[in-house]
């Protein structure tokens, strides 16, 4: 767990908010807040019968993300066939893609496919070096075709970002049809509610600042290769 | 039923003839028409101006003059959007004019939205026919004025001139977009009214409709002098003249004469 | 210092003089194609992927988030202390900035405290407004902005116009040019081949950097979360590589919790760009975990307030709402004609018109609330349903109280109050204007261009070609009517103010009568 920081007399918050108190006429400290829910009725795009592994891929393909299923045995020797195809020489592993796809780390070495060390004195450095990442996520959710990845420890923030090709395997039995499905299911999962960084990946890294014209892979990985591993 | 009309100053001086046939519309549809001699403005330009106490005293006046009726009728638009949307709350602080000012805005319509949803007309029921001299179609456009969103119009314009044999309604590209009158901005940003107004005109122009139909007295004076500096000759009438002209209510051979050569030209 | 000789784009002399600035904007063929092109298409996509998205719930939708942040910003404190309470359980610093320049020494004060000599930076409005960019470079951290919109306008002296896509108003040679003259590199000004260009000098700087500047597009004060919504990426590089993080967010970025969060995830990029979501939405609480193989050790949140506390009384409070999502500018006819720069100031476009005043002063910026035709546009596109014109007409209101107004004006409006303040003082007033300008129309009518079938067509009459005084704007642009020759009124009294009147000459129908 992270250290609490402790407030500083002189960071200027109690300033701010006197400062908003006053302008919000109030000079004493305020009650709790009763915040109008959101409205589910007004808001939702998929409902629990969506949360389908159709769907998602589909709407991921839509997004401009390359997806399809496969089964958890045939999973890692589908990942590596993808590494394969892309000339990819050094991968960024997640410790958590072993579980998605059970044999992943046997394959690899047998490909020659080396992972890059991870932590060490290059730290987040090495991934520079890296031709793919390779990870599970945490959630899928179907309506927008996005995946949903946290930090960890082994889960990396720049295997997903860092290199050129992102391979992320998503188990069928974590897609929620809609976006406001994820809350609960974040706040279910250990590690996850409390993680420094959660990230929704919706797409390749893409612009479209000059003129207009649409170009992929700016920062992040412009090739995102999503598999759904069924049944799991 | 027992209308009291609401003239704009626009309307009163440069575009009479809309007052007219709405009149005469009104009373063919067996609405008894009341003019009130003390009306003068709505106060708008003031208002949209930041001159408040001004349109407050301009709309103390209005609900005075128009207390005594029943329904309130108005071919300005941007008239009504300043009754409806705006007087109560010149008078936040003042609950018993503020309450005024909301029963008149209750009673206030527009002249497309009254015949609609009050009168619910049907022109074609009434033999209304608007084709040109020699038989063809009459191609028609409408302008989208920016207070009809206010009122919660849609296409209520459009719907009566769909009413009509003889009319062709055309779309009109970008049709949401402002003409760029705004009252004042058209002199005090005249480069930007200006270019806007040249860019609904050139839609206009793509249309091939000889006429434009538009309810919005101000709208009409940028775009009509607009085309005219373009050297267009698309012609500009209020609902209000077409309705009448269909129902054979104005009886100005003349200007129809004109209208017609221009087409088949 | 970087880029072309020149003055900074947003550097404009004060009072600024809109007139000037939209004179020459609305005469660049350039910007007209660009800006105008780009924004109607923006704006037809947010009605088309909402339309397709909520169907009839869109309205009731927008104004549920409207409301949604209205109570965030009627409890701010309350939400305030809760966010930086969470923030600082979950490891984050946080301080308060009442100013720019204080936000701007906070973030200095790190950089100093790390050593930190090389910032790599993501688009941020609120940073644009402290000018941090140049408070770092001249403090000697150099600092990179890594947007490609603003790492191109960084390069070139430029500016942003556009909240959302800064560089709406620049074309695919002046990258070239730009990259040519500052990277060099051979000129292309090839869209892909530019972004790799850039891509690749942007990966050194994520490899060295040592700071990491983002903004943040909520604040989730149930979790103390920064939460950032990108499309590129180097969001994420700025807030995961370097060994420090500091985000600069306004304090009204605030949202209650994560589930409130959603309502705006699915506003937002829908409303700005027509994409269902940016392809990044990170969420970011608190520095790495110790156990974490990669993420910032120390992670700064800077709340801005910089004038918004002065927003949030009541008359204004709504304004704080906004989401920086765009749509309103790409709805509006008048910045699709002027561009972003005109306007003078970062925040351009309706929102910028009314919030620029407040943060910069209305005596200043007096032009800005003008510059509306109130055609309501804005209010429809906001995701947030704040009512813009409404606030354009307050700060006009304002602009008379303080007598910022000129004199000309308030004696030309105070006379046509008081010519409709009686029947016969306005049909005095009619009287004297039909009288001057049928005379002036007969003058100058005549002289202008004529089209025959044009004049036969146009009712009432004569045209004024080029008027004087009041009229001469007007005319500038386009032609002027004259006055029926009998007035409606007048119509009346002669036909129904007696009964059975016989119909007579319609007033208007027959041209110009003398």
């Amino acid at each position: 767990m992270t250290r609490p920081t402790a407030p500083r007399s002189d960071d200027g918050c109690a300033a701010l908010l006197a400062r908003v108190r006053a302008a919000l006429g109030r000079d004493t400290p305020p009650r709790l807040p009763d915040p109008p829910p959101p409205d589910d009725a007004l808001l939702r795009l998929a409902r629990p019968g969506d949360a389908s592994a159709a769907l998602f891929v589909e709407r991921a393909r839509e997004v401009g993300m390359e997806a399809e299923t496969v089964e958890p045995a045939l999973a890692a020797g589908r990942v590596v066939g993808v590494l394969r195809e892309a000339g990819v020489r050094r991968v960024a592993l997640h410790d958590d893609a072993e579980d998605h796809a059970p044999g992943l780390a046997r394959e690899l070495a047998a490909a020659g496919i080396l992972a890059v060390e991870r932590g060490g004195p290059a730290g987040p450095r090495a991934l520079f070096d890296a031709d793919a990442g390779v990870t599970g996520v945490l959630a899928g959710v179907a309506e927008s075709g996005t995946l949903v990845c946290v930090s960890g420890p082994g889960l990396s923030r720049g295997a997903s970002l860092v290199p050129p090709l992102h391979v992320a395997l998503v188990r069928e039995s974590r897609i929620v049809p809609d976006l406001l499905d994820l809350w609960p299911l974040v706040r279910r999962s250990p590690g996850a509610a409390a993680a420094s960084s959660l990230t929704l990946i919706t797409g390749p890294s893409k612009t479209a600042d000059i003129e207009g014209v649409l170009v992929t892979g700016v920062h992040g990985p412009g090739r995102v290769r999503v598999l759904v591993v069924t049944g799991s | 039923m027992d209308v009291a009309l609401f003239v704009s100053c626009l309307a009163d001086q440069f575009y009479p003839r809309s007052a007219v046939a709405a009149v005469r519309v009104l009373e063919h549809l067996g609405c008894r028409v009341h003019f009130p001699a003390g009306q003068t403005g709505c106060g708008q330009p003031m208002f949209n101006n930041g001159f408040r106490r001004d349109a407050r005293a301009l709309a103390e006046r209005m609900i005075r003059v128009f207390a005594p009726f029943e329904r309130v009728v108005t071919p300005s638009g941007s008239c009504a959007a300043m009754i409806r949307e705006h007087y109560a709350h010149l008078f936040d602080g003042d609950e018993q004019r503020a309450a005024h000012a909301r029963a008149l805005a209750s009673r206030t319509r527009e002249f497309c939205e009254f015949l609609v949803h009050d009168l619910r007309v049907d022109l074609r029921a009434l033999g209304a026919s608007w084709g040109l001299p020699d038989g063809r179609p009459r191609r028609v456009t409408w302008h989208f004025s920016c207070h009809l969103r206010g009122l919660g119009m849609t296409d209520e314009p459009a719907r009566l001139l769909g009413q009509i044999a003889g009319v062709e309604p055309v779309p009109l590209e970008r049709a949401e977009v402002c003409c760029g009158f705004g009252g004042t901005f058209a002199t005090k940003q005249p480069e930007i009214s200006g270019h806007m107004a040249r860019d609904k005109a050139a839609c206009l122009r793509a249309t091939g409709a000889g006429v434009c139909v538009s309810g919005e007295p101000g709208c009409t004076m940028n775009l009509a002098g607009t085309c005219r500096r373009a050297g267009d000759g698309i012609e500009f009438l209020s609902p209000a003249e077409a309705i009448a002209a269909s129902l054979g209510l104005m009886g100005d051979a003349p200007a129809e004469r004109a209208a017609g050569a221009r087409e088949g030209a | 210092m970087k880029g072309r000789a020149g003055p900074h784009p947003l550097d404009v002399p004060l009072p600024h003089d809109l007139r000037a600035a939209a004179g020459r904007a609305s005469r660049d063929v350039a910007l007209q194609q660009f800006v105008g092109g780009a924004t109607l298409h923006k704006d037809r996509g947010r009605r088309e992927t909402c339309r397709r998205a909520f169907g009839e719930r869109y309205d009731a939708l927008r104004r549920h988030a409207g409301a949604i942040k209205q109570h965030t910003l009627d409890h701010l404190d309350a939400y305030l202390e809760r966010f930086i309470a969470r923030a600082r359980e979950s490891g984050a610093i946080v301080h308060a900035a009442a100013t720019a320049a204080q936000a701007n020494e906070v973030c200095l004060a790190v950089a100093r405290r790390h050593g930190c000599r090389l910032c790599v930076k993501s688009k941020s409005m609120v940073t644009e407004e402290t000018g941090l960019l140049a408070a770092l470079e001249t403090a000697g951290v150099e600092t990179v902005e890594t947007d490609l919109g603003e790492f191109i306008l960084q390069l070139d002296g430029d500016a942003p116009s556009h909240i959302v896509t800064p560089m709406i108003h620049k074309d695919r040679a002046a990258v070239g040019r730009a990259f040519a003259r500052e990277l060099g590199v051979a000129y292309t000004d090839d869209p892909r081949r530019l972004t790799m260009i850039a891509r690749e000098h942007l990966r050194e700087k994520y490899r060295r950097a040592d700071l990491g500047v983002s903004g943040g597009n909520f604040l989730v004060a149930d979790t103390g979360s920064v939460v950032l919504c990108t499309n590129e990426g180097n969001g994420r590089f700025c807030t995961g590589v370097p060994r420090v993080h500091v985000a600069m967010v306004g304090i009204e970025k605030l949202v209650p919790s994560m589930e409130h969060l959603t309502v705006f995830l699915k506003l937002l990029a829908r409303s700005g760009t027509a994409q269902p979501l940016t392809v990044y939405t990170q969420v970011i609480t608190g520095p790495r975990r110790p156990d974490e193989d990669d993420g910032p050790d120390e992670v700064h949140i800077i709340l801005v307030d910089n004038g918004r506390t002065g927003l949030l009384r009541a008359e204004s409070r709504e304004l704080l709402r906004c989401i920086r999502c765009g749509a309103c500018l790409n709805a509006c006819p008048v910045y699709r004609t002027i561009g972003g720069h005109a306007y003078g100031s970062v925040y351009s476009g309706p929102i910028g018109a009314v919030i620029t005043p407040a943060l910069r002063g209305l005596r200043d910026f007096a032009a800005l609330p003008h510059a509306s035709s109130l055609c309501g546009a804005c209010f429809e596109a906001c995701p947030v349903h704040i009512d813009i014109p409404r606030h354009l007409t307050r700060l006009r209101a304002q602009i008379v109280e303080q007598r910022i107004a000129g004199w000309r004006e308030r004696a030309g409006m105070r006379l046509w109050g008081l010519a409709l303040r009686t029947a016969w003082t306005y049909r005095l007033a009619a009287w004297a204007q039909r009288l001057v300008l049928r005379r002036l129309a007969r003058r100058v009518g005549r002289r202008s261009r004529d089209s025959a079938r044009a004049d036969a067509a146009h009712r009432p009459g004569a045209w004024i070609h080029a008027g004087p005084g009041p009229l001469r704007a007007w005319t500038q642009e386009r032609d002027f009517p004259a006055p029926a020759a009998r007035s409606f009124r007048q119509w009346w009294a002669r036909e129904r103010g007696h009964a059975r009147a016989p119909r007579r000459d319609i007033p208007g129908q027959r041209g110009t009568p003398a």
